[in-house]
């Protein structure tokens, strides 16, 4: 049941350099093997070469024609970037493999036989600030059929689940025991006589056993995340409700 | 009618000398019993003058104290300037500020005294408290919160904006796809590109639709990018008046409690409200630059130099008057211009100098406004700009601080123009009175703005309460001084010195300066002969000690006169010649020195020619003294025939030049000898001018004159036949030295009062003038008579020999010199 390969997704922007962290670190805990992808982006590569093609930059904003030596340039140095980032990690035995192609299929595909996917939260925001979360990071923690680690930051912190009592859940608890053995309880509730039920019912979750549960913070949802520090990982079940661009610390999706 | 004799008049009796102070009158033991006075001496006018001036409030009534320096100008208009200006209210304190509009034109506040101060403080304090104020409002969790809301707001609002060209471009089988140099937008089928070779092979009218919708979405896109800086921009005027919004509130209490204090100083009161705006405006000022919220790069930030920080509210008090209790009375020892009316400094900043109004200084009018301002006038107009600016501030009654350098345009630094202050001064110069006159002739703005002149007088009259006046003044001295008291015998003398300083029997000096400087001295000796009351011999020991260090150059002269080298008789008779009476000085100090001074005579034309004059030895007065004799003897004994005589006079063994016409009768006297052929006693020596009827008329320095002649004489030892004749009118100016008194009144020396030229010959040769009778001629074996004879006799001579040739005059006279000797 434990973690045996890791698959980070890297692009060389400061999110997925944090994705890689977080990865390095996870894998070194759990005694993981670690896989690096960079994809070059199958749609970008065809755009230069498209006659039609047209380009806009931001700053200052202008349209321009597309010029694909530019971009394969650009591409070149972004995967060199990449590669670099992932040698200066140190870390357990590992792969950097590129790929070419739509960017989501490709790691699809890649994870295919991982256990866990690493992400940065967004291709394409600075480092500090709270952006949505990416378009690529979306589509994988929709569809990718093992479990997703969204990164905000270095993700080194304790592994929290947000305790309801439901069997989601458990299902979210049984997957943080599959990161660490200490795992922290976020409970939703406020009013102390349903909290401390709540608390017995996840020790005695099946789950549960072999873990050792600390009670981290308590309050009406969504505020009790708020109390979450930047280093922590939050387990969410898959196909919950919740916006997760709420959540202030990294997050991973399981199945 | 031979019979009318003038009268000679008899040797002044020692009383006449010099007027003693008798210690009898004085009503004391000692100057410890005398009360102190502050009162000033003789100084009537100059006190009444000063009284006006103060009571004067109108423009120009500024006072000018004229007097000798010593004679105690400057203590006296202090002393009444403190009286009247303990009774008068505290002026004003005045402050500069910044000027939030013009950093370059600081304001000038005008506070009641003694609350400039407390602005200071409370300013001080305010910008403390808005230094932990501002930064605590940027750091709560609310304006965090608030900013975020505005920052996602435009983030949301660009998203939206982009999502909608992305569906509109989707909708139309197009890719926007972000790549690393930008947005493009490409063809698209099943979420992908499609290749540039799969593109080709669509159907042509396929292409031309991607084509047409790919030009559309461009233009969309475009138009989308270009909306992006102007919400940014709206954007950041959103977070700026949120800003301001959380200043205004953060200060709002601060500047209550401030604004309250000074709500009575509606000049004040503006001034805060301008502190309040600048403070919301510059909110950055107040915050830390390591700013622990890293991200947040939006928040105001600190400016560079000297533009930032506390320095722009800090409060530059200028005039504090908080700790005085009437009106100011400022002396300035050193009236610069700076020093006057106050200067800008500056700073060394990078290299370059630059100010602002925190380094403005106040001047002396700043610190005298409302006052009383004094200074001396003649150091004030030795200094460039220093007089010019006195008089603009007075003119325009208002304080422009202005570097000497920027008139001039010589400043090339950056400077201010602080507002000017309103001036409301009496300013007083103490000065001589020449600087006065002067002024006065050539400075017309001076008699608008100096209307009032204090003339301090160098003397005032002899009588009881002056002399009283005096010994109580020498008491305060000695009390002030912690000197010796004076018993009255050293107050008696001390009188009789002021008496010979004024060189007047009926007046005393009033210059305090000097008398003190005695005092002092006989304190000294007094104290070296260990006694505990100054005493008569130590104020004589200290008045001829001191004239004994100045003494160098008369010993050197009488030492000459002695020794032969420098020939004056003192005994004996000699024709055509006599002994005159010269004053030397030599910075203070001056003595008499006997001159030998002769005549010769010939016939001639009628020139009397004065040597001195012809080598131009002779001054402008002792020509004129020469030429009023000429006319004397020539309506005296040329009034029915022309005067056939040439004479000659000449000071003997003299140098340097002759001055002044006190010689006059003296050259007169040696003239008639001559003429009359009767030798003069040289035991006496003569002082006196003469007018056109032969009236002997007062000169100055009579002491030192009969003095320095009776030394000659002394050293030779004394006759009995001896004396010196003085101007009738002189008589009241004699304070002569006790050894001379002495020897008057023993016989052994004399001093003849003489009114006329008759008199003055009787004296010198023991014949009477003579006095014509009714047929206009002088009695036989008179002076005048034998001088009628000679003149008959040249007369003679010059029809015999013809009229002289004039190329030929000169060579002549040595001649007819001898001629004359010989008759």
């Amino acid at each position: 049941m434990t973690l045996r390969r890791i698959l980070v997704g890297i692009d060389a922007s400061p999110f997925s350099r944090m994705a890689l962290r977080s990865a390095v670190a996870l894998a070194e805990r759990v005694d993981a093997a670690l896989d690096a992808v960079f994809v070059e982006d199958i749609n970008i590569v065809r755009l230069a070469a498209h006659p039609m093609a047209q380009g806009f930059s931001l700053t200052p904003p202008h349209s321009h024609d597309m010029d694909e030596a530019l971009v394969a340039a650009m591409l070149e140095l972004q995967s060199a970037a990449a590669r670099k980032a992932f040698d200066e990690a140190q870390g357990p035995a590992r792969s950097f493999i590129v790929r070419r192609g739509r960017v989501e299929a490709e790691l699809l595909d890649a994870a295919q036989g991982a256990d866990l996917i690493c992400l940065g939260w967004s291709g394409r925001a600075a480092a500090g600030s709270r952006p949505r979360l990416g378009a690529v990071a979306r589509i994988l923690a929709a569809r990718a059929a093992v479990p997703v680690l969204l990164s905000r930051g270095p993700a080194a912190g304790p592994v929290v689940v947000l305790w309801d009592g439901t069997e989601a859940a458990g299902r979210a608890l049984a997957a943080a025991g599959r990161l660490s053995a200490q795992v922290g309880l976020v409970i939703p509730e406020n009013d102390p006589l349903r909290l401390i039920p709540l608390e017995a019912a996840a020790r005695l979750c099946p789950a549960a056993r072999n873990l050792e549960l600390t009670h981290v913070s308590a309050g009406t949802f969504p505020g009790c995340l708020n109390r979450l520090p930047a280093e922590a990982i939050l387990v969410v079940p898959a196909g919950t409700d919740w916006a997760i661009e709420t959540i202030p610390c990294s997050v991973v999706i399981s199945r | 009618m031979s019979g009318k004799r003038i009268a000679v008049p008899k040797a002044l009796s020692p009383d006449h000398l010099c007027r003693a102070c008798d210690p009898a009158s004085l009503p004391f033991e000692t100057t410890a019993d005398l009360p102190d006075s502050d009162e000033p001496l003789g100084q009537d006018r100059a006190v009444e003058a000063i009284r006006f001036a103060i009571g004067m409030n109108h423009r120009g009534f500024n006072l000018f104290a004229l007097g000798p320096e010593g004679t105690g100008r400057r203590t006296l208009v202090m002393r009444h300037l403190e009286q009247a200006a303990a009774t008068r209210a505290v002026p004003s304190d005045w402050a500069y500020v910044n000027n939030f509009e013009d950093s370059h034109k600081p304001k000038a506040l005008r506070l009641p005294a003694g609350r400039a101060r407390g602005l200071r403080k409370d300013m001080e304090a305010l910008v403390e408290e808005l230094g932990v104020a501002i930064p605590a409002a940027f750091e709560t969790e609310e304006y965090r919160n608030k900013r975020r809301v505005v920052e996602e707001a435009l983030k949301e609002r660009q998203e939206a904006a982009f999502h909608e060209v992305h569906e509109e471009a989707a909708a139309k089988s197009v890719a926007m796809i972000r790549t690393p140099v930008g947005l493009a937008l490409a063809p698209m089928k099943n979420g992908e590109v499609i290749a540039p070779d799969d593109f080709k092979t669509l159907p042509e009218a396929e292409q031309e639709t991607f084509k047409h919708e790919l030009s559309q979405l461009q233009d969309r896109l475009e138009e989308t990018l270009k909306q992006i800086p102007l919400w940014e921009r709206e954007t950041r005027a959103k977070l700026r008046e949120m800003d301001l919004e959380v200043v205004s509130y953060a200060v709002s209490h601060l500047m209550e409690e401030i604004r309250a204090k000074y709500a009575d100083l509606p000049e004040v009161a503006t001034y805060l409200e301008a502190v309040a705006a600048d403070v919301a405006d510059n909110a950055g000022d107040f915050l830390t630059d390591e700013s622990e919220d890293g991200g947040n790069r939006q928040r105001p930030r600190r400016r560079d130099g000297i533009e930032g920080g506390g320095r722009r509210y800090r409060v530059n008090v200028l005039v504090d008057n908080a700790d005085k209790t009437g009106a100011p009375v400022v002396h300035v020892p050193h009236p610069t211009q700076p020093n006057l009316i106050g200067r800008i400094e500056h700073f060394a900043h990078f290299g370059a100098l630059i100010t602002d109004f925190n380094l403005i200084k106040s001047g002396a009018l700043h610190d005298a406004n409302g006052g009383y301002l004094v200074m001396d006038a003649h150091r004030l107009l030795i200094q460039p700009f220093a007089w010019e600016d006195l008089k603009r501030a007075l003119r325009s009654f208002e304080i422009r601080i202005e570097p000497p350098g920027q008139s001039l345009g010589l400043l090339g630094t950056t400077t201010l123009e602080p507002e000017p202050i309103p001036l409301d001064v009496k300013v007083v110069l103490v000065g001589d009175p020449m600087l006065y006159y002067m002024l006065a002739h050539y400075d017309p703005e001076f008699s608008e703005l100096f209307k009032v002149a204090a003339d301090f007088d160098w003397r005032m009259s002899r009588g009881g309460a002056a002399v009283i006046g005096l010994a109580r003044s020498v008491a305060t001295l000695a009390r002030k001084e912690n000197l010796k008291p004076l018993d009255r015998f050293a107050v008696a003398r001390v009188v009789e010195r002021a008496g010979r300083d004024v060189e007047d029997s009926e007046r005393l000096s009033t210059h305090m300066a000097s008398l003190a400087d005695l005092v002092r001295e006989a304190d000294y000796w007094a104290g070296q002969d260990g006694a505990a009351v100054v005493g008569v011999r130590h104020v004589t020991q200290a008045i001829d000690a001191a004239l004994y260090r100045q003494d160098r150059v008369r010993e050197h002269v009488r030492e000459e006169i002695e020794r032969g080298t420098v020939h004056i008789a003192t005994e004996g008779a000699v024709t055509g010649q006599i002994n005159g009476l010269a004053v030397l000085e030599l910075g203070n100090f001056a003595f008499g020195r006997p001159s030998r001074i002769t005549a010769r005579v010939r016939p001639g034309k009628g020139d009397v020619i004065d040597i001195e004059r012809e080598v131009q030895l002779g001054g402008p007065l002792h020509g004129k003294g020469v030429l009023i004799l000429s006319s004397f003897l020539a309506s005296h004994f040329g009034a029915d025939r022309p005067l056939a005589l040439s004479a000659s006079l000449v000071f003997e063994q003299s140098y340097g030049g002759v001055e002044g016409d006190s010689a006059s009768s003296t050259e007169l006297y040696a003239l008639l000898s001559a003429l009359a052929d009767v030798p003069i006693r040289q035991g006496l020596a003569v002082t006196g001018s003469v007018d056109q009827f032969g009236r002997v008329q007062a000169i100055g320095g009579v002491n030192e004159k009969i003095e320095g002649f009776f030394d000659i004489c002394r050293a030779r030892g004394l006759t009995g036949e001896q004396g010196v004749l003085i101007p009738a009118t002189n008589v009241k100016n004699l304070m002569l030295r006790a050894d001379v008194v002495e020897a008057c009144s023993h016989g052994l020396f004399a001093v003849w009062p003489i009114e006329t030229v008759e008199q003055g010959i009787h004296r010198l040769t023991g014949l009477a003038a003579g006095i014509k009778d009714e047929r206009g001629e002088y009695p036989p074996g008179t002076i005048y008579r034998k001088v009628m004879a000679r003149l008959t006799s040249f007369t003679r001579k010059s029809f015999e020999n013809g009229p002289p040739r004039r190329h030929r005059r000169r060579p002549e006279t040595t001649a007819d010199n001898d001629d004359g000797d010989d008759e």
